[in-house]
C-alpha cells in the first residue's frame, strides 16, 4: 500500500486519457483522482498537458462545453503541481505527439505516468519513471 | 496537573511538531460508536478514519458536478463503461502507427 506520509509520496502525472475517463465514467480512472485527493500521491501536471486536456475535452468527439471544460481544468489546477518542461528525447516513444507528457514526467521527478495510451504503456519504464496502467495504479494504493 | 492533562500537553507538541491541530467537534453518540468501531475494525486511530472520510467527500462533492454532466456526454456518445474510452485512446495508438 503506498504510504500517505509525505516523505514517502509518489509523485505522478496523469495522462488525458485518465482525466477524461475519469469525467465520463465511474470506474478506475474516477479511483486515480480521489486517491491524489485522499493524499496517496502527489498530481504533477504541465501547461502542455493542461493544453492537451483542454483541446481533446473541446474538440471531437467530447465537443463539452467551454463552460465545464472551465470547471474540470480549474479543478485539476487546484490539485496539480506544475512544472516547466524541457525537450526531451525517447526513441522508442511510437507516438511523438506524447512526448510532452514524458516531458512532463521528467522535469517532475515523477515516479509514474498513469495512462490508458498504449503508446505510453508500451513503454512500460523512461527515463526511469514506470508508465503504468490506472488498474496498476490503483492496486499500488489500496493492496494492503 | 492530573495524569490526563500531561497527555494532552504532550499530545498539543506533538500535534504541533506533526502540523496537525487538535479540534473538538460534537458529534452524536452513535456516530462516534461507529467511528470507534470501524477505527477498531480497520487498526486505524479515529483521527485517521474522520481524515480519510473528509477527503473523500471533498472529492465527492467536487467531482460530482463534473461527473454528472460526463454522463450525459458519455450517454450522448454510447460510452457505457471506461473500456469504451479506452478504445477511444487505442484508436488513436493504431491510426498513429
Amino acid at each position: 500500500m503506498l504510504n500517505k506520509s509525505s516523505a514517502a509520496k509518489l509523485k505522478v502525472v496523469v495522462d488525458t486519457s485518465v482525466y477524461i475517463a475519469a469525467i465520463l465514467t465511474s470506474g478506475l480512472s474516477e479511483d486515480v483522482l480521489r486517491l491524489i485527493y485522499q493524499g496517496y500521491a502527489e498530481l504533477y501536471c504541465s501547461d502542455d498537458i493542461f493544453q492537451e486536456l483542454e483541446s481533446r475535452l473541446a474538440d471531437k468527439p467530447f465537443n463539452i462545453e467551454p463552460g465545464k471544460v472551465t470547471l474540470v481544468l480549474r479543478e485539476i489546477k487546484s490539485r496539480a503541481r506544475f512544472v516547466k518542461t524541457q525537450p526531451i528525447k525517447e526513441g522508442r516513444l511510437r507516438d511523438t505527439g506524447d512526448l510532452h507528457i514524458l516531458e512532463c514526467a521528467v522535469a517532475a521527478n515523477a515516479n509514474l505516468i498513469v495512462t490508458f495510451d498504449k503508446d505510453l504503456l508500451v513503454l512500460k519504464e523512461s527515463h526511469g519513471i514506470g508508465v503504468i496502467h490506472p488498474r496498476a495504479f490503483r492496486w499500488m494504493a489500496t493492496e494492503r | 496537573m492530573s495524569s490526563n492533562e500531561v497527555v494532552i500537553l504532550l499530545s498539543l507538541a506533538e500535534a504541533r511538531e506533526m502540523n496537525v491541530k487538535i479540534v473538538s467537534v460534537s458529534l452524536p453518540v452513535e456516530i462516534n460508536d461507529r467511528i470507534e468501531k470501524i477505527a477498531a475494525e480497520q487498526k486505524r486511530s479515529k483521527s485517521q478514519i474522520v481524515l480519510e472520510a473528509v477527503e473523500k467527500y471533498e472529492f465527492d462533492i467536487r467531482w460530482a458536478p463534473i461527473r454528472e454532466y460526463g454522463d450525459r456526454i458519455a450517454k450522448k456518445l454510447g460510452i457505457t463503461s471506461e473500456d469504451d474510452v479506452e478504445q477511444i485512446f487505442g484508436r488513436k495508438a493504431q491510426s498513429s502507427r
